[in-house]
């Protein structure tokens, strides 16, 4: 059985770099062995919390591992996007999904960044900011090449377009 | 008036210096009086709060003192400047075009002493202290620069106070509202930090308050309980009456206002006992206006009412977005639609019900939240000793307030589409209304969680510049989601709206006739557009069959020409299933959507429940006959489409009867009298005829007013414009109830290529190619579901098959005839 639609949009044309599953995967490991390993010192420490740390512990670290399983490979088939001359269209999650629209006449900036893990391996994140706090879009997972053309190119679209950006 | 070309640096008025001393000598008072005047010896920790007290008024003094002797400012023509800071110079400019807001505010010893502090405020919501304050200016200076900054004047040296009488007021307090202002639950905490301050001042004396209030209390005799049953409400009171304090001072003298400005008009609250202040909205940055009741004053009537602005800080305490006090929501949608000039205000637009399963959901998180809580208990029972024995009735209760909630927070949805303004309803514990103008919307955000997906839900979100940044329409069918998202910013989704799936892979056997049945789904084909009548989608085959009607390919439009059902709910359901698959589709009622029938919960008669329909139709993203025609361009195109709705009036005689009343009555006697006669109201019109007379007239005009009138026209009507379609009727009496002989030359004078109508007790859609055929009328075959016959056809109104002519549709007409219906419809 196909991936079920769930709205009626179409897809945005394109998927991101397989190394994200790899950005995903080391971020989810990271937090999981940061939490667990915190809980896990607690439970070593203090003998007389373990009757309640013991459950909690366990409960965590479950679902740092289920998260580790799936999340990365289900992000990767959900994330993809699409940059016209009218407006940004990105669809990412993975239990939740979103899929956002940013029309062009509207962007205020258009910026990369790069963490030290996406550095690590080639990635790099486009970040559409609008008038509004709440309507900034992300573009994970990106070749750094990639990005950096996608930002000159928003950013020639968005010169080129009259825009109201309030 | 000429401009110096270098204008001179300003300072802050030098009574500051006064005001600083004066509040230097009050501050200190406290401890000299407890020192001097009750010869108290201070402890040093029992004097701790009074020489805090003092140091901070004296220390706020001196920084006074040092503010004025640092501090210049000026206004040339491009902007605001100011110098200022001992040791860091800062230097803080705005241009007068960023100006977005100009805040005067006074507290007691400013007032005392004639001054006024000013703020200029450029907007920004992110940077804190973005704006630049001019600590303290007197009256005069103030008013001469507000008036300055705002309506692009000169700075006059001397003048006579701005006359008030171009404001025009829309609010002022009652203090009836004092009531629902101070009685909740801050009292307590109020009262809590009140008590506790004066208990410590009194310490600093050597008085122990609270040793005095246990002496005064018996506690002996009234018992824990007791005491607290008299110790909670005193506390409370005292707290309400601080509350009471409080705000009287703070909404003194509060008045809403709307003044000219120097871009356009602006929105002035003016407030304040002690403290005066006053806040300028400029109206060229409203976008909107939200009122929110919360959960128990909801039930009283009583809501808050802010502004939806940008430029305007939402989370501060003394927040500029807030207009009103809370006071009765008859007064908040007032306000409000005087605030929006527009009444009535979006607020109080009839929302649309979000589907049943946005309630199954939160029910289903009110459970699951219960069991994780009842589990969390259970799970503490097994490790320790103190738990209760009736821990799963608190589990119980949680449950069941859980529920209530999911159900109150339910009923909240809603969501509309209105005049320019996106509405949404949702909250549980504030019921919040907010209605945002489409034009300010800059992004959307689909959200759609796993159990949203199981359920068909989507959340849309609006992204904007304004208010919060973000209004949701909560748990939205997807479909519906999309619809009103495209319909609020038209063009704008419209490139990732997914082509519509084919039902199910069909074996490609096609029809007799080529040009109707089911259309297969044909890839890259040009645009069509197609036509149906009187789907009656009461009974459940009906339903079904037009759940199945389906386009060809995406870009299709769909004509619906009336009689889609009797129940406002089932309307809704078709027209909304409809839109989710083709990219326009058009209505026109019937005489069936007019009914009011017992049986349908909206009651609205006549031209009310005609409208109501309009507003549905729009808020699922349908056309109407109230909107403007639109260009058809696909294939046979452009046409424009004009959906009317004209109704009847008697003319249309059955053969034999020579008038009107003559006619009827013969229809009354035989038994055939159309139920319309006694379901469909023509409120506020006296009769049918009336309301028919008034929509030719208006309708009329419109057509003759088109935007393109060298177009040729699609004119649909559930009524048969030409008199001639109804001489084949079954049954010759029904023609009173089919139409109007003043439409018959509206084909001719409209330039109308076709005319789409329904109505007609035939199994067919007559599409009535007239005036650009020279070859006389022809008609189409179309088979209506009736009764779950014959399966839904679409007809394709523009490619017109040649062989179809009136007398063909006649024989057609004839043969299917039902003796029996002409009492039903």
């Amino acid at each position: 059985m196909g991936w079920r639609e769930t709205i009626p949009l179409r897809n945005p044309q394109h998927r991101v770099e397989r190394r994200a599953i790899v950005w995903w995967g080391l971020r989810a490991l990271l937090v999981a062995v940061v939490v667990t390993g915190g809980l896990g010192v607690g439970y070593a420490a203090t003998p007389s919390a373990r009757a309640w740390l013991g459950p909690v512990l366990l409960v965590v670290a479950v679902l740092g591992v289920a998260q580790l399983l799936v999340m990365p490979g289900w992000r990767y088939v959900v994330h993809r996007w699409e940059a016209g001359d009218e407006a940004v269209f990105v669809a990412t999650g993975w239990i939740v999904r979103y899929w956002r629209v940013a029309p062009v006449s509207r962007i205020q900036t258009v910026d990369t960044r790069r963490g030290p893990l996406e550095q690590l391996l080639g990635l790099a994140t486009v970040a559409i900011t609008t008038a509004s706090a709440r309507g900034t879009v992300y573009i994970v997972g990106l070749d750094e090449r990639v990005a950096r053309q996608a930002a000159e190119r928003l950013g020639e679209i968005t010169q080129a377009t009259p825009g109201d950006a309030t | 008036m000429s401009t110096p070309p270098e204008e001179p640096w300003r300072r802050l008025d030098r009574r500051m210096i006064l005001v600083s001393f004066a509040l230097i000598m009050l501050s200190a008072s406290p401890l000299a009086i407890a020192t001097w005047g009750f010869g108290v010896r201070l402890s040093p920790l029992g004097a701790a709060p009074a020489i805090a007290a003092t140091s901070l008024g004296v220390l706020s003094g001196l920084r006074d003192t040092l503010t004025w002797i640092k501090t210049r400012y000026r206004i040339t023509d491009e902007c605001v400047e100011r110098r200022t800071g001992l040791l860091v110079r800062k230097y803080r400019r705005i241009p007068r075009d960023r100006i977005r807001s100009f805040d005067v505010a006074a507290k007691l010893r400013h007032r005392a002493a004639g001054l006024r502090v000013v703020t200029i405020g450029a907007g920004q919501q992110s940077a804190a202290g973005d704006a630049l304050k001019l600590d303290a200016l007197s009256r005069k200076v103030s008013e001469q620069l507000r008036e300055e900054l705002l309506r692009g004047g000169q700075l006059a040296s001397e003048g006579p106070e701005p006359a008030r009488t171009d404001e025009t007021v829309i609010a002022t307090l009652r203090w009836s509202w004092l009531f629902y202002n101070i009685v909740n639950g801050w009292a307590f905490l109020v009262a809590a930090v009140v008590l506790w301050v004066v208990y410590w001042f009194a310490g600093t004396f050597g008085v122990d308050l609270f040793a005095v209030a246990v002496a005064q209390f018996d506690s002996a005799s009234a018992g824990v309980m007791g005491s607290l049953l008299i110790a909670v409400p005193v506390v409370f009171g005292f707290g309400v009456a601080i509350m009471a304090l409080l705000f009287v001072t703070e909404y003194w003298g509060f008045r809403l206002t709307r003044a000219p400005g120097p871009h356009g008009t602006i929105l002035r609250t003016a407030k304040g006992l002690t403290k005066m202040h006053q806040v300028d909205r400029e109206d060229r940055r409203l976008r909107g206006a939200q009122i929110s009741e919360p959960l128990l004053w909801r039930w009283a009537g009583m809501a808050d009412t802010d502004v939806i602005a940008t430029g305007l800080k939402v989370l501060s305490a003394d927040s500029g977005t807030t207009i009103l006090p809370r006071g009765p929501i008859r007064v908040a949608r007032r306000v409000v639609a005087a605030v929006l000039d527009r009444d009535p205000s979006p607020l109080t637009e009839p929302l649309r019900r979000h589907p049943v399963a946005a309630g199954w959901r939160r029910l289903w998180w009110a459970v699951m939240l219960s069991a994780v809580f009842g589990g969390c208990l259970w799970w503490i029972s097994t490790l320790v000793e103190w738990m209760p024995p009736w821990w799963p009735l608190l589990a119980l209760g949680a449950l069941l307030v859980a529920a209530g909630g999911a159900l109150v927070s339910y009923r909240s949805l809603g969501h509309t589409l209105v005049d320019g303004y996106l509405v949404v309803r949702a909250g549980l514990t504030s019921r919040t209304t907010a209605a945002l103008q489409t034009q300010a919307v800059v992004g959307w955000t689909f959200r759609q969680s796993i159990f949203q997906r199981r359920l068909g839900l989507v959340t849309l979100t609006a992204t904007t510049a304004a208010g919060t940044g973000a209004y949701l329409a909560r748990d939205l069918d997807a479909a519906a989601a999309i619809a009103l998202a495209d319909r609020a910013v038209p063009g704008l989704l419209s490139p990732y709206v997914a082509r519509p799936a084919p039902a199910a892979p069909k074996p490609t056997t096609r029809h007799a006739d080529t040009s109707v049945g089911v259309p297969a789904l044909v890839g890259g084909a040009p645009h069509r557009l197609w036509a149906v009548s009187d789907l009656h989608v009461g009974t459940a085959e009906n339903r079904r069959i037009c759940d199945e009607l389906r386009p060809t390919t995406d870009g299709d439009w769909l004509i619906v020409a009336g009689d889609v059902g009797e129940l406002v709910s089932d309307i809704e359901w078709a027209l909304g299933t409809l839109r989710s698959r083709f990219r326009r589709v058009l209505w026109t009622p019937g005489n069936h959507e007019l009914w009011t029938l017992p049986c349908d919960p909206v009651q609205l008669r006549g031209e009310a429940r005609y409208l109501a329909l309009v507003e549905i139709c729009r808020s699922v993203g349908v056309d109407t006959p109230e909107d403007p025609y639109p260009v058809f361009d696909g294939a046979g195109g452009p046409v424009t489409v004009a959906p009317l709705f004209l109704l009847y009036d008697y003319t249309l005689l059955p053969p034999g009867a020579s008038t009107k009343e003559a006619a009827l009555t013969s229809a009354y006697r035989s038994g055939a009298l159309c139920i319309d006669e006694v379901v469909l109201h023509p409120d506020p019109y006296p009769s049918r005829a009336a309301w028919c007379e008034q929509r030719l007239a208006a309708t009329a005009e419109r057509l003759s007013g088109r935007a393109e009138p060298h177009l040729p026209t699609v004119l649909v009507n559930h009524f048969p414009l030409a008199g001639q379609a109804t001489d084949q009727l079954p049954d010759p009496t029904s023609a009173l109830w089919c139409g109007t002989t003043r439409t018959a030359d509206w084909p001719l004078r409209f330039h109308a290529s076709r005319v789409v109508s329904g109505q007609l007790r035939v199994p067919r859609i007559p599409v009535f190619a007239a005036a650009t055929r020279p070859d006389g009328p022809l008609w189409l075959p179309g088979v209506q579901p009736q009764g779950g016959e014959a399966p839904a056809r679409l007809q394709d109104v523009l490619a017109a098959a040649d062989q179809y002519r009136l007398s063909s549709w006649k024989n057609l007409g004839t043969a299917t005839a039902r003796p029996d219906s002409t009492a039903r419809w």
